[in-house]
């Protein structure tokens, strides 16, 4: 009961979501970022039932339909509407499946990146002391270098596969979090719930995992958004480079990079397509994710 | 009124006028080319590099020469045959001065074998063609070679190695990088070399063989394909090598530019492992078992070569820039045999065979390759991964960087074993030394002895083996020949690799500009001559 007392003006603010919601759709981007987004979730989850081929069949795609212009028929009959890439895979398709990988990709490196960050911004920000400066300079080691050059190094140590590109992802981002998170959580710290908290001798698990975490989660929330549109863009480049994911399941990165080679000889549809649903995902979870961090941050909030 | 069309050509013209720092050619008789890539030194015994020993020719001669498909053709030496089992004897060719006014001599040879040998510092030496061998002067134009066993490639050997005055035998490559020692007797003679930026030649007037057309020879490295294509329509230059493939429809078809094409030996191949020792994980059942490795029975191994539309790549993958293959050798090449046709696509019978080896069910494959190491490698295996699954073979490919991948192949599986089941790589004989390809892939492993270094998958015919073993060691050239083109048969016949295509290498140049070429993909300038 006491501590309830105690600790009610550090409750953080409920009904995030539903001020979202409702200051999301006051603006006509963000509505149209917000649908857009929930077009390609949906078209990526049920992937398999939308696109006209499977672009992952070998034993239907064939070279002989290779780089087909929009509109042109398949040996198959079925019409690539975006036309064929180089290994004769339907572009419309491939799109539909990469967005897939490219999701799952990038929102799976985000979140265990965010459990882990979280999990050392926290400690560190707790503890303090030498715990905090040995925490700290892992993080600092780890964002003084590029993150593209630190995912090439570990893939080109795991090898290729959508679950390795994962591993990297997240070990190239959950510093930001760690960082982001302690920052949040020493400003906490100084508030006179927390001493509270700490004069009523609950045990250190409690406080970190009561209070301590949801009242430094919400910038969180809005970085995690954020980064999961600049992993989408770092696993592209990854597989642009050719270290992503294997090429027979082609990522929105890798066919965007499949395609470049035919720009010059006039093969447009390979790199254009992918490009513009690539630049469409990433735009709008970066709105969506600006909204966020509007009301997120009282300064900003209108 | 001009029309305005944007297209690759457009493209190409914009780059070209952006490349104004270009000199254009002086004069008629003035030749400027444009190289993918520059020599490493101009040190001819420095490095054993395809683009070193190329410009190495324009300055240098061997004793023996290789005329465009690598056949043995006299240089410093006018002739030259085997005295016994183990000796042979190169009468040297009379009256040659370097361009610095010496003589040639016997000495030069032998100081130049030494200088080879021991160069400082070399990534990959020389001495390989040099160890073994001994070096006496018989007289002033008779030069013997004696090895400790019988050795019919003494020649080839000698065709590796370029020739410097003697009074350059203590040279730093650094002396021949800058030209203080850079006297050989080749068609061409040294101006100057600034790297990255520009290599000159002169005319050498005193050639003893038929001197080159032009006055002064330019040679500018240009790395970006579509760049040195754009050099060639601004005029900046008159020749370049390897012509991107989206940049030669616009090449072909544009006035005043010739393009020039011709089947390299460069082969692009698959090996597919044929013991049950070790069992690997990319063959496997349906459900993911690790099985014995099928192309055990050379009936799968067929049904792989069958399934492969080769032409289908050609065509699709190449651009046409790639020629179906069947054996080691193209047409016309050292070790080439009439009889090995390329397989045709049967699908239909891919599938039978397949169901003859036990494996109607199919079963599940991965294949291996390097990304970017040959030309459209990548694709290449995705197609073939296609051409797989559509006779039941369930395949994945795993590409990596070329670093890695041929450590992989070579010694990735436990015990420092090749570790792929199946994997595409290529080969290029170098040296034109025609038992080359035997000896290194298709020669049962036997590591002491030289034999079977790159023989990754455990392919093993005794009688294959002694045909190359006789061959190695007859001092009768034409008898070699003969077995080693026996034993070619018999290795392809029961697919100890699976030939894919021979790259094709392109050249372009102006109008009024010929050039000889053959089964080698690197430039070599004084075969570029104006027209008749």
């Amino acid at each position: 009961m006491s501590e309830a007392k105690a600790v009610s003006a550090g409750r953080p603010e409920t009904g995030l979501l539903s001020k979202f919601v409702r200051s999301d759709l006051s603006r006509p981007t963000t509505l149209i970022s917000g649908i857009l987004l929930l077009l390609i979730a949906a078209s990526a989850t049920f992937a398999p039932l939308i696109a006209p081929t499977d672009p992952y069949d070998l034993a239907t795609v064939s070279v002989l339909d290779g780089r087909l212009a929009p509109g042109e028929e398949m040996l198959d009959g079925t019409i690539a509407w975006l036309g064929t890439d180089g290994a004769g895979r339907d572009v419309l398709s491939a799109i539909i499946f990469g967005l897939r990988t490219s999701l799952t990709v990038a929102i799976s490196s985000a979140l265990i990146a965010l459990v882990v960050g979280l999990a050392v911004g926290l400690t560190a920000a707790f503890y303090g002391g030498r715990i905090d400066a040995f925490l700290m300079r892992i993080v600092d080691i780890q964002l003084s270098f590029p993150a593209i050059l630190v995912a090439l190094v570990l893939l080109a140590l795991l090898g290729k596969g959508v679950d390795k590109v994962i591993i990297a992802l997240a070990i190239v981002q959950w510093a930001l979090y760690a960082r982001t998170v302690r920052a949040a959580a020493m400003v906490e710290r100084r508030k006179e719930y927390f001493e509270a908290a700490i004069c009523l001798e609950l045990s250190n698990a409690r406080i970190i995992w009561k209070h301590l975490l949801p009242n430094s989660v919400s910038s969180l929330i809005v970085l995690a958004t954020l980064q999961t549109a600049h992993s989408i863009s770092i696993e592209a480049t990854l597989s642009f480079l050719g270290v992503g994911v294997p090429i027979t399941e082609p990522s929105l990165g890798s066919l965007i990079a499949n395609g470049f080679d035919y720009i010059l000889s006039g093969a447009y549809w390979i790199t254009f397509f992918p490009g513009v649903m690539l630049l469409a995902t990433v735009a709008a979870i970066n709105v969506l994710g600006d909204q966020l961090r509007a009301m997120v941050n009282p300064r900003l909030s209108r | 009124m001009r029309k305005f069309i944007f297209g690759p050509e457009a493209l190409l013209t914009a780059a070209a006028t952006s490349l104004g720092i270009l000199a254009g050619p002086v004069s008629a008789s003035d030749l400027t080319v444009a190289l993918a890539a520059e020599p490493t030194s101009m040190d001819p015994h420095y490095q054993n590099l395809t683009i070193n020993n190329s410009m190495a020719t324009q300055v240098y001669d061997a004793l023996v020469l290789q005329d465009v498909n690598q056949n043995l053709v006299p240089g410093l030496a006018a002739s030259w045959e085997p005295v016994d089992e183990r000796t042979w004897e190169f009468k040297l060719r009379a009256g040659v001065t370097f361009h610095n006014g010496a003589a040639f001599t016997a000495e030069d040879v032998i100081a130049t074998m030494q200088r080879a040998a021991n160069v400082p510092n070399s990534p990959s030496s020389f001495a390989t063609f040099i160890k073994g061998k001994t070096f006496e002067a018989v007289n002033d134009l008779t030069l013997r070679v004696s090895t400790e066993k019988p050795y019919p490639f003494t020649p080839n050997d000698m065709s590796r190695i370029s020739i410097i005055d003697s009074a350059f035998v203590d040279a730093t490559t650094e002396d021949f990088n800058t030209g203080v020692a850079s006297y050989g007797t080749g068609p061409f003679t040294f101006t100057k070399w600034l790297p990255g930026d520009v290599i000159e030649l002169s005319r050498n007037d005193g050639y003893w063989g038929a001197a080159v057309d032009w006055d002064n020879v330019v040679i500018r490295p240009i790395g970006d394909g579509t760049t040195r294509a754009a050099a060639l329509i601004a005029g900046d230059v008159d020749f370049i090598e390897r012509v991107a493939p989206a940049d030669l429809p616009t090449l072909e078809s544009r006035d005043g530019l010739s393009v020039f094409k011709s089947v390299s030996n460069r082969l692009l191949y698959m090996t597919l492992h044929m013991t049950d020792d070790p069992i690997k994980p990319y063959a496997t059942d349906h459900e993911g078992n690790p099985i014995a490795s099928p192309f055990r029975d050379v009936r799968a191994r067929e049904a792989v070569s069958l399934a492969i539309n080769r032409q289908a790549i050609a065509d699709r993958v190449m651009d046409g820039l790639s020629a179906p293959a069947g054996q080691f050798s193209p047409e016309g090449y050292i070790g080439y045999s009439a009889n090995l046709e390329p397989d045709a696509h049967d699908p239909d019978r891919a599938r039978e065979l397949l169901a003859e080896a036990g494996y109607g069910d199919g079963f599940k494959l991965t294949i291996h390759g390097p990304a970017g190491r040959y030309s459209n490698d990548t694709r290449i295996l995705e197609a073939i991964a296609q051409m797989l699954s559509r006779i039941g073979i369930d395949t994945d490919v795993e590409t990596m960087p070329a670093s890695v991948f041929f450590r992989r192949f070579s010694r990735g599986g436990p015990g420092d074993t090749p570790e792929f089941t199946a994997a595409m790589s290529g080969y290029a004989n170098g040296s034109g030394e025609p038992s080359h390809p035997l000896r290194i892939f298709i020669h049962t492993k036997q590591r002491e002895r030289g034999y079977g270094p790159g023989n990754r998958n455990g392919y093993s015919n005794p009688e294959v083996d002694k045909l190359i073993e006789d061959g190695r060691s007859s001092m009768d050239i034409a008898m070699g020949e003969r077995a080693f083109i026996q034993a070619t048969e018999i290795a392809m016949r029961e697919y100890a690799l699976v030939p894919i295509h021979h790259e094709i290498a392109t050249w372009a140049a102006r109008d009024g500009i010929a050039y000889e070429h053959g089964a080698l993909d690197s430039t070599f300038i004084h075969k570029i001559r104006p027209q008749e």
